[in-house]
């Protein structure tokens, strides 16, 4: 296939050409290169720069340059063929100058939304250096998780990290995804802070961190929950929105956050929940949700009524005193 | 035919190359499924003559340089097939390597495909475009001197010696065959 162009806010990702060899192979013959048991040779060098070209012929996948500003400053990839037991994402950046910067994560993070999404793949691994301790906080923050099962090109000891085809939800200005640990650290603004007193907190960051991976694991438990909320165009996570079911709850919640302040009153959460509203409803099964909120909570009970859910006095209070909205398949009003 | 393609190949080729679009008939680009055979060759004694028996490794190596050289290079290996099956006999290719010279026409056949004329064929289809692109004289096929089946097709192809040329490459067991526009030298 012809290798697609991708745009990020800083960055664009772009077919190599010949004229690329040049800083590629010079990156791979310097010690930056020791976690890709490196430095290697020129020849060598120009095997994977080819290797990385021709997956686009062979396999409708391979590497992207990445530019900033019209200059050159590293690759990502998704590779696979005989060489990789099944596709793999790697990046690096030539220089180390431009690292810190967030410039990996974000044309990792696009290359991993073009495979995992219009490419259509399932699953896409990252081959790491247990040593190398920067490129595994960028893949967890990726959403990859350690597989310590999957296979390695030629047995090597390599670490894998797994990241799985997201479950995507669009709106006008809203992407809506899995969460992921890599959340953690929004999570924390948040839940540390007194607006989440509504919501049961404010917690620890330990607290904050068991309840995220509760969250991670419901989705594998029951196969919906609470989704990530970003704007479009980033990938950071501004609130927790949909349905979920904890191991306490007699039945689903849909529920929501919005953690910055100024992203209230623009309608954004009315836009997220309704749109991971009408996915649960629509894959689970499900006919009815509930929502607990706190009774001084004005702001949710507008919403709650504005999505077509109406007030349940009959419901059981599970942490009282709350006052309960029941949701309907179809989202009908009353 | 199967070292590295060097990576200052001149941008002239490749932009020659691609302004003329080289898709002949029965020839198509390479793709993965032919990759099995492409190692069944490179890893046998079919690679003699050209630097073989490789490894695995060192045949896919050489398998992606052929196919990246049409992204990279505007040129590069075409997968050889018959009519009406699109299994593949063989690869042709055409494009500068590593310390070569000059731009070269080469070829390699899977076993069962040898001995039927499908080389000779498939290079008389590259051979007019070639030297449309590069002039009357400015090709050749860089040969071992004792692989003399493909020494016999580029004498049908109407390829001449040069010892000129093989003095200056400095490499006794290598032949270079030049191909000509007319079947004699001008």
């Amino acid at each position: 296939m012809t290798p697609p162009t991708l745009t990020t806010a800083r960055l664009t990702l772009r077919p190599a050409t010949m004229a690329d060899f040049g800083a590629y192979a010079a990156f791979l013959t310097t010690p930056r290169s020791r976690f890709m048991g490196g430095p290697h040779d020129v020849k060598t060098a120009w095997d994977w720069f080819c290797n990385d070209t021709a997956q686009w012929t062979l396999l409708d996948m391979g590497a992207l340059i990445i530019e900033r500003q019209g200059r050159v400053i590293g690759q990502v990839a998704v590779c696979g063929g005989p060489i990789f037991p099944e596709p793999e994402l790697g990046w690096f950046l030539y220089d180390s100058a431009d690292e810190g910067q967030g410039f990996a994560f974000e044309a990792a993070a696009a290359m991993r939304d073009w495979v995992l999404g219009p490419r259509g793949l399932a699953t896409v691994v990252a081959y790491i250096d247990p040593m190398n301790a920067a490129s595994i906080r960028l893949a967890e923050r990726l959403g990859g998780q350690r597989d310590e099962r999957a296979a390695t090109p030629d047995g090597i000891a390599t670490g894998v990290w797994r990241l799985h085809a997201g479950l995507r939800l669009e709106t006008k200005r809203l992407v809506l995804r899995k969460p992921h640990m890599g959340d953690l650290s929004e999570c924390v603004a948040f839940w540390s802070s007194p607006r989440s007193h509504m919501m049961g907190g404010p917690w620890t960051a330990e607290v904050t961190a068991t309840n995220l991976q509760e969250v991670i694991d419901l989705w594998d438990l029951r196969g919906f929950g609470l989704f990530v909320v970003t704007l479009k165009g980033s990938d950071k996570a501004v609130g927790l929105m949909g349905a979920w079911q904890p191991a306490d709850y007699p039945e689903p919640e849909i529920g929501w956050s919005l953690w910055d302040i100024s992203l209230e009153g623009k309608g954004l959460a009315f836009e997220a929940v309704a749109v991971a509203r009408d996915w649960f409803f629509a894959t689970s099964g499900q006919i009815t949700a509930v929502s607990y909120t706190h009774p001084d909570n004005m702001r949710s009970h507008r919403l709650c009524e504005r999505l077509g859910a109406v007030y349940d006095p009959d419901t059981v209070q599970i942490d009282p005193p709350e006052r309960i909205y029941r949701h309907s398949a179809g989202g009908a009003r009353a | 035919m199967t070292t590295v393609l060097h990576p200052d190949l001149s941008e002239a080729m490749r932009a020659q190359a691609q302004a003329r679009r080289l898709e002949p008939r029965n020839q198509r680009a390479p793709k993965l499924a032919d990759y099995p055979a492409y190692e069944a060759v490179f890893t046998s004694d079919r690679a003699v003559h050209v630097g073989g028996p490789f490894s695995a490794d060192e045949a896919f190596a050489d398998f992606t340089q052929a196919v990246a050289g049409w992204m990279l290079l505007g040129a590069g290996a075409w997968t050889i097939t018959a009519h009406g099956d699109d299994a593949a006999l063989g690869w042709l290719y055409l494009w500068r390597e590593k310390d070569d010279p000059e731009p070269e026409l080469g070829w390699i056949l899977t076993e069962a495909a040898e001995g039927k004329g499908f080389a000779t064929e498939a290079a008389r289809a590259v051979l007019p475009r070639a030297l449309a692109l590069f002039g009357s004289g400015g090709v050749v096929s860089y040969i071992d001197a004792a692989n003399a089946a493909s020494a016999r097709i580029a004498l049908k192809l109407g390829a001449r010696r040069d010892p000129v040329a093989e003095a200056a490459l400095g490499e006794p067991d290598l032949h270079v065959y030049r191909h000509f526009a007319d079947k004699e030298p001008t």
